[in-house]
């Protein structure tokens, strides 16, 4: 147990990747401890990888690339500007609910901080907003895209903890547009003290209409999406399937062949992505083997009965721990690691899987706009020509509107739970 | 010094080109089993189970070449303060641990593959060595491509600024 925990440690500190550095410590140990079951390595490392329902994640991710090249990010700013454009800090508040579509859409925090901050960051700088603020609501707004459904993430969480991915969608949906919510309204307010612009952007029938016109395909696809995994119409590899084909025709559509000549390199990116998850993946599979071997998950139950917690106390304390992991570590190893020893832990006081999933991943989505590891801090620093922690300061208002969700989730869990008690009680 | 950097490009695309065309299969595959199913009430015999295998080899073999191109998740923070030849230490013993438990997976992998793999893979009526031999190759690549890094990296001709990239 030592030996695997000041391993993993040791080897994350000095800069080995994560997938490897839970390959050497389940080594380690076997070697040390039991090398007579160092055999089962490749065993476990197959069975990682072996799973139907795992290919959705690298077509969920391609989903997310094609829907991107094919240009609807200008069409979903149009429809946002549509919405809120004409309020004082128009244009933060565009920033906000094209993040909320958008989210739904690409189902990726860094993807969404890319496609949005590219166009608006520099004309927010332009129309006298502060490059923090301008910087700091993009990244912030963008954390929405792994709690709004679908969320690649929430896909990951649910093949490791077993749970339902449709109920997870849904669980997913209220915390969503809460946290959307809760930063347009810090936005607003922040824009009436410093004065922030308003937009020419006419609120009629007719304009209305016009939007709606050219959006509502894309802006149809999370519904689509959810909808088929929720109602069975397909499972959730076939339906990510099914959603690029959709995603391609809607690019052919919107830019025309353009968007074919991109798509064998969002192939590419799209797999190697999903390759690094899944190398995470298949080495930890030795890891949490030897965690349940050296009986780990019962130990951390143990002690949480020990401590006697109630449900919402376990959870904050979660809450808290979730904030300072995803501080350190990025969403998808933290998830992999956390799982395993919480879930349990959370299920003996009576939390659901869904609940605690919807939890975790929100809380993870702060810490990828915190440094030293945010994601989206870094793209948003590349796109703003900043650095990271002045962009931090910028979202720093914003993501306390995520605290608060995160706080009142652990509270209330019905927020998570009601959508997917309704939908699947029918 | 140089050809061995054209080998490392060169293997690289040659795995990139063959994880698009296996990706494009998957992706197919896929459509074609949603679409038989609603359109003409059929199924694939065994789709499901090579589409799996498939994602099984591009996992891998996305691997190794994630490691050319430095794309693996890792925690940078701590490394990157570090002074350049600590940094480069580092990094170069990490690239070595990297490849040992890679060499690892393909020691063990041999003893298992004799004692099973010549079991039927089903629905194929094939041995299941053809698809365990997913391990050996991808570990066998990843060895492969740490052992030229560490190569390169100590001949100068790596740049170790970002040693390794962000998560997407």
């Amino acid at each position: 147990m030592f030996i695997l925990l000041v391993s993993l440690f040791v080897m994350l500190v000095i800069g080995i990747p994560i997938a490897y550095a839970l390959g050497l410590s389940a080594m380690a140990y076997f070697m040390l401890e039991q090398q007579m079951l160092a055999g089962i390595m490749p065993q476990k490392f197959f069975a990682g990888l072996d799973s139907f329902a795992l290919v959705s994640l690298p077509l969920f991710i391609l989903m997310g690339m094609v829907m991107n090249a094919g240009g609807i990010t200008a069409r979903l700013l149009d429809l946002s500007m549509f919405f809120v454009g004409r309020l004082k800090g128009g244009l933060g508040l565009v920033n906000v609910v094209a993040s909320m579509i958008f989210g739904g859409i690409s189902g990726s925090s860094a993807s969404d901080t890319a496609s949005i901050g590219s166009v608006l960051i520099p004309e927010m700088e332009k129309r006298g907003y502060s490059k923090d603020f301008a910087a700091g609501i993009t990244v912030a707004s963008s954390t929405m895209g792994m709690i709004i459904p679908p969320s690649v993430p929430m896909i990951f969480y649910a093949i490791i903890a077993e749970q339902s991915i449709g109920k997870l969608f849904l669980g997913g949906i209220i915390p969503g547009l809460m946290v959307g919510v809760f930063q347009l309204f810090f936005v607003w307010f922040i824009a009436k003290r410093r004065n922030y612009p308003t937009e020419h952007a006419p609120f009629t029938l007719r304009e209305g209409a016009r939007q709606f016109r050219r959006s509502a395909v894309v802006a149809l696809m999370p519904v689509l999406i959810v909808g088929s995994v929720v109602f069975g119409l397909a499972s959730p590899t076939e339906t990510a399937g099914l959603a690029v084909f959709y995603g391609l025709l809607i690019g052919l559509v919107i830019t025309g062949l353009s968007v074919l000549r991109k798509f064998p390199g969002a192939m590419r990116n799209a797999m190697i992505t999903s390759a690094k998850i899944m190398m995470i993946i298949a080495f930890s599979q030795l890891y949490i083997w030897v965690l349940v071997l050296e009986q780990v998950p019962q130990q951390v139950v143990a002690f949480v009965s020990e401590l006697g917690l109630g449900p919402i106390g376990l959870m904050l304390v979660i809450a808290v721990l979730v904030l300072i992991a995803g501080t350190f570590i990025d969403v998808s190893p933290a998830i992999l690691l956390l799982t395993p020893v919480l879930l349990p832990a959370v299920q003996s006081v009576g939390v659901s899987g869904v609940h605690f999933g919807v939890v975790l991943v929100s809380g993870l989505a702060v810490g990828a706009c915190t440094p030293p590891v945010g994601n989206c801090l870094n793209v948003a620093a590349a796109i703003a020509r900043t650095n990271i922690f002045a962009i931090f300061v910028g979202a720093a208002p914003f993501l306390m509107a995520n605290v608060i969700v995160l706080l009142l989730l652990c509270l209330f869990p019905q927020l998570v739970m009601w959508i997917p008690d309704i939908v699947f009680a029918q | 010094m140089e050809g061995l950097k054209v080998f490392e490009r060169k293997l690289a695309e040659i795995l990139e080109t063959l994880l698009i065309v296996l990706f494009a299969f998957i992706l197919v595959m896929v459509g074609l089993i949603v679409i038989l199913r609603f359109g003409f009430n059929y199924g694939i015999v065994g789709g499901d189970e090579l589409v799996r295998k498939a994602f099984l080899f591009t996992s891998v073999l996305g691997g190794a070449v994630g490691l050319v191109k430095r794309e693996h998740i890792a925690v940078t923070y701590f490394i990157d303060g570090m002074a350049r030849p600590l940094k480069l230490g580092f990094y170069v013993v990490g690239l070595g641990l990297i490849a040992l438990v890679n060499a690892a997976m393909v020691y063990y992998a041999w003893p298992w593959m004799m004692a099973t793999g010549f079991n039927t893979w089903q629905p194929f009526d094939l041995p299941k060595i053809i698809v365990q031999s997913a391990i050996p190759i991808g570990c066998g690549l990843a060895v492969v491509f740490c052992a030229v890094k560490i190569i390169l990296t100590l001949g100068g001709r790596e740049n170790i600024e970002n040693v390794w990239l962000p998560e997407d």
